[in-house]
């Protein structure tokens, strides 16, 4: 051997571990001195390394492949070979797989006598695979699985006993499988069919008996097998083993396989919009509860005849003009309230195209905002100042666009209003593409998902895997209808005639795998066609009355919401001219004494509130105190004769602790010459008025949250500025005392209405908050159930 | 399979069932890699990099369970495909934990880079020519006997088939050292 093979040799044995300890020490000493021999050694050990990485990686894919294999186990169907067996027989399909260390097989089995054709005849299988043991009740249908996940079908009264007629005992059925290559070298199994080679994918053994007696399979009423196999190739076929008396199978008898489709529970399957219940999930629901999870999915059930060109809506009520009045103006009232508030607000400044007035046009405008869309929309038009102040980063690239700078409507439009005026903007544009789509209906799908069709192809995992397609395509319904249409075919036959009537390629794909059909009564699935079209329709009728109900009660409260309001704002009004009126008296007679002239009585004209200055007849001090009092400003007038006329108003601000911890906070002065109260300016928690200094006034602060009234109460008002203060929780009865103390004339019952208004108020709010968030929920729903619908078109209506 | 029983496995060259019982955890992984920014394909290559990386550790070092495997594999995986992530330039992906303390990192990272190593010796393997690489790939897999593989590989002798081997390695060593040099 030439020295550097020699060399090579002493670097593995070292590698190895191979040398002797002073061969060891003495290697050791020359590598620390000779880097050469270190760079051999080293690159010797890579290589080494390099070898054993290879292996490695071998077994490891060896390894995935077999998980992937197990797997596949459970995929129902999935490229799973299926086959009828027409008698007991020994069927046989071998795997190619290289071959691996194996469990012990070779233990020998305890046999019968006989075997299943009542002869003395056993083969190496039969002796050297372990059985499975399974019991039936004959007279139902059963479905069983091996250990190595072949799945059979077996149904009621197929085992014939000697007579030909169902075995009627408990029957014992035993099965041998070897689906590897593995067991099957292991039990000696051949691969041959006569003369010719087989190539196969697994085998098994089954054999039924009741009471000691070996059954026959009815071949009219036959057992159904799945084999799982990673992958099914073209022209397998089924063989029956024949036992040779050297102790090996012949495999004789080829038959081509069938498809069949074996139905589950269709309880444990999925019927939901494929992220249906993730997204709920993700929302916080409580997506176990299958009695909510399935009433909130059908409430989105369509309308009996809905026209030919909407979408259904969250609230499920189409606006389709052979309804009802009520509900039309329910809606078109939401709408009518939006084009308005948008004219009289908005439409000096904005257009609803793409044009540029002082703002920008604001066609698409929900596609360029932040989301979520309606609450960034809604705080913007509300405060835009303020939300370019908290750093929104799209809000400062609005201002830095030019125009003008945007009127703050906080205070001006109330957040109704704004909700209303956000819905109209994100609704102008048209959903033309949403209204050709066909997507599921979820009336259908509650009318299938039920027992009633268990054992036909609705209740299989394949139809499962293509009804998760059909809700995400946009043609589903159609070729939903289809599917129970034609029950009684072969799935494949309908996936391809699906594929053709929705021009949807998707489903030549289902097509080819080739997937049969169920077996079932045919008189029955007649019925199920027929159950299915009137179920649909009934369970669309109930969801429809369902939601006009509480439509129909919504619409009422808002419409007494609306009464309570306006005779609220009726009764403040006529206060507030009262105050006015018996003020204006105050002030002028007090402006007359001081310029020393006789006080006349005039009255103002009732029509008018805000009266013009320029009156005839009035002399110019009249006018001067009309708008000291209507605005609370300071009176300071000179007459001709120099004599002076001073009324000071003073300003004062209340500053209420804790403000936003309250639902709302108001406050009150009562002047103790009026007849009314006087509500304060509210600023945003800061309350402010200007004081006349010739009334004394009572300071009365409420606040409110949920039911609770909190209260404050000072007797004269002396200083400029209350701030902190703060507010003490009342009952009904101490509320009225305290307010009674005061000895204010008629203020207290007013004030006390306006309690009890103010919390009616504040509940109607909660009910409009619960609505708006509540379609806010199905609308964003309604875009995961119908995924070709897109987001944010909410109730469309006809104007 | 324990942990224990896997590692056993793996220190007793038993490699095959100990893949296999480690495969249960391959959907973790895949998820993490789906939803960071690779397919399929890139799950499968990395779970396969991380059990052989796992196996040298195992076999090479003082390889001692603190926690579970699997936590240990998946820590690894993430590991691995933080660094596949920045070798992509995929940065946007790459800002996630990978749950093992820094020096573990570093030892990780030491095991990867060496692994790199190796995975050059691989290529040079593969690139010898049927007869040497199925030749080194017998003599490694220690299965055969020097006698069998002779008889394999149809040399006359067991000398013939030693020799034959030490020229492969000759060949890649060569090969190896070539590949290093351009490689720095």
């Amino acid at each position: 051997m030439r020295k550097e093979l020699e060399l090579i040799e002493k670097i593995e044995k070292y590698l190895n571990g191979q040398l002797t300890a002073t061969e060891k020490m003495e290697f050791e000493k020359e590598l620390a001195s000779n880097p050469s021999l270190k760079e051999q050694v080293d690159l010797q050990k890579q290589v080494q390394q390099g070898v054993q990485r290879i292996q490695i990686k071998k077994q490891v894919q060896q390894a995935f492949k077999k998980y992937k294999w197990t797997k596949n186990f459970k995929n129902w169907g999935l490229g799973g070979l299926s086959m009828a067996i027409v008698a007991t027989a020994i069927v046989f399909f071998t795997y190619k797989n290289p071959v691996e260390k194996s469990n012990p097989l070779g233990m020998k089995q305890p046999l019968p006598e006989l075997n299943e054709n009542g002869e003395k005849l056993w083969s190496d299988a039969d002796k050297y695979l372990p059985a499975q043991y399974f019991e039936l009740d004959p007279a139902k249908d059963t479905v069983i699985e091996t250990e190595q996940g072949i799945v059979f079908s077996i149904p009621a009264n197929c085992f014939l006993n000697a007579d030909g007629k169902p075995a009627k005992s408990p029957i014992k059925l035993e099965i041998k499988e070897a689906l590897d290559a593995n067991s099957i070298i292991q039990a000696g199994l051949s691969t041959r069919s006569g003369n010719q080679q087989l190539e196969s994918a697994g085998m098994f053994y089954l054999n039924a008996r009741a009471e000691n007696e070996t059954l026959k399979i009815d071949p009219y009423n036959s057992v159904y097998a799945e084999i799982p196999a990673a992958k099914k190739k073209e022209g397998m076929m089924l063989f029956e083993g024949k036992r040779l008396s050297d102790g090996t199978i012949d495999w004789t008898n080829p038959k081509p396989l069938e498809n069949y489709l074996i139905p589950v529970d269709i309880n444990t399957l999925d019927f939901y919009p494929p992220k249906y219940i993730d997204s709920l999930a993700a929302m916080g629901r409580d997506v176990k509860n299958k009695t909510f999870t399935d009433s909130l999915y059908y409430s989105f059930a369509f309308q009996p005849t809905p026209p030919p060109v909407s979408a259904p809506n969250p609230f499920g009520i189409l606006a389709d003009s052979t309804r009802t009045d009520t509900i039309k103006t329910f809606q078109t009232v939401r709408h009518k309230d939006g084009s308005k508030i948008f004219k009289q607000n908005c439409a000096m400044c904005h257009r609803l195209d793409n044009q540029r007035l002082t703002g920008p046009g604001l066609a698409g405008v929900a596609d360029r905002v932040p989301q979520p869309t309606n609450a960034w929309l809604f705080k913007y038009i509300k405060n835009n100042l303020q939300v370019k102040k908290s750093g929104d980063k799209y809000a400062q690239k609005l201002s830095n666009d030019g125009g003008g700078i945007m009127t703050v409507f906080d205070g001006t439009i109330s957040d109704e209003d704004i909700k209303a005026l956000v819905n109209y903007l994100t609704n102008t544009k048209k959903h033309e593409n949403a209204f050709s789509s066909d997507p599921v209906d979820p009336a259908k799908v509650k009318a299938i998902w039920n027992e009633k069709f268990n054992n036909t192809l609705i209740s299989t995992k394949q139809f499962e895997e293509r009804l998760k397609y059909m809700h995400s395509a946009c043609n589903g319904s159609k070729a939903l209808d289809l599917y129970i249409n034609n029950i009684e075919k072969n799935m494949c036959t309908i996936d391809s005639i699906a594929a053709k009537t929705t021009g949807d390629d998707k489903f030549y794909e289902f097509a080819a795998r080739g997937n049969g059909k169920v077996k079932a009564d045919r008189k029955q699935l007649e019925k199920l066609k027929f159950y299915y079209e009137n179920k649909s329709k009934a369970y669309a009728q109930a969801v429809a009355k369902t939601q006009e109900k509480f439509m129909k009660e919504q619409e009422r409260m808002n419409k007494r919401a609306e009464n309570v309001r306006e005779k609220q704002n009726e009764k403040e009004r006529i206060m507030n001219w009262n105050n006015f009126n018996e003020e204006f008296k105050i002030n002028l007679k007090e402006a007359y004494r001081q310029l020393g002239k006789p006080y006349v009585e005039r009255p103002l004209p009732r029509s008018t509130y805000g009266v013009s200055i320029s009156m005839p007849g009035w002399k110019n001090i009249d006018a001067y105190v009309v708008e000291s009092t209507l605005n609370h400003t300071t009176l300071n007038y000179t007459a001709e004769n120099g004599k002076k006329a001073v009324i000071k108003y003073e300003p004062i601000s209340v500053q209420i602790s804790g403000e936003e911890g309250y639902d709302r906070v108001l406050a009150y002065l009562i002047p103790d010459q009026l007849d009314g109260f006087t509500r304060m300016k509210d600023g945003n928690g800061k309350f402010t008025e200007s004081l006349n200094e010739l009334l004394k006034y009572k300071l009365i602060c409420i606040g409110y949250k949920g039911s609770d009234v909190f209260l404050y109460t000072n007797d004269m008002v002396n200083l400029r500025t209350y701030d902190k203060v703060s507010l003490n929780k009342v009952d009904q009865q101490t509320l009225k005392n305290e307010l009674n103390k005061l000895k204010a004339r008629e203020q207290t019952g007013l004030i006390l209405d306006d309690v009890d208004y103010q919390q009616f108020d504040l509940k109607e709010q909660q009910r409009q908050n619960k609505l708006w968030d509540l379609e806010v929920f199905r609308n964003h729903i309604q875009h995961i159930i119908f995924p070709c619908i897109p987001e944010g078109s909410m109730t469309e209506s006809r104007q | 399979m324990t942990d224990q029983q896997i590692i056993e496995q793996i220190r007793s060259n038993r490699n095959d069932k100990a893949f296999l019982a480690l495969y249960k955890h391959f959907p973790m992984v895949r998820k993490l890699v789906l939803t960071k920014g690779g397919n399929l394909a890139d799950a499968e290559d990395l779970y396969q990099e991380a059990l052989i990386i796992l196996c040298r550790k195992i076999n090479e070092t003082d390889f001692k369970l603190t926690a579970q495997l699997s936590t240990y594999l998946y820590s690894v995986c993430r590991f691995l495909w933080k660094d596949e992530l920045k070798k992509r330039k995929k940065f946007q992906f790459a800002d996630f934990e990978t749950g093992i303390d820094q020096g573990e990192e570093d030892n990780l990272s030491e095991l990867v880079s060496q692994e790199n190593n190796i995975k050059l010796a691989e290529k040079i393997v593969n690139e010898l020519g049927e007869r040497c690489r199925e030749l080194l790939l017998l003599f490694y897999s220690r299965t055969m006997k020097l006698t069998e593989i002779a008889k394999k590989m149809g040399y006359n002798s067991e000398n013939t088939a030693k020799n034959q081997k030490y020229k492969c390695l000759e060949s890649a060593k060569l090969k190896l050292k070539e590949l290093n040099q351009t490689t720095y």
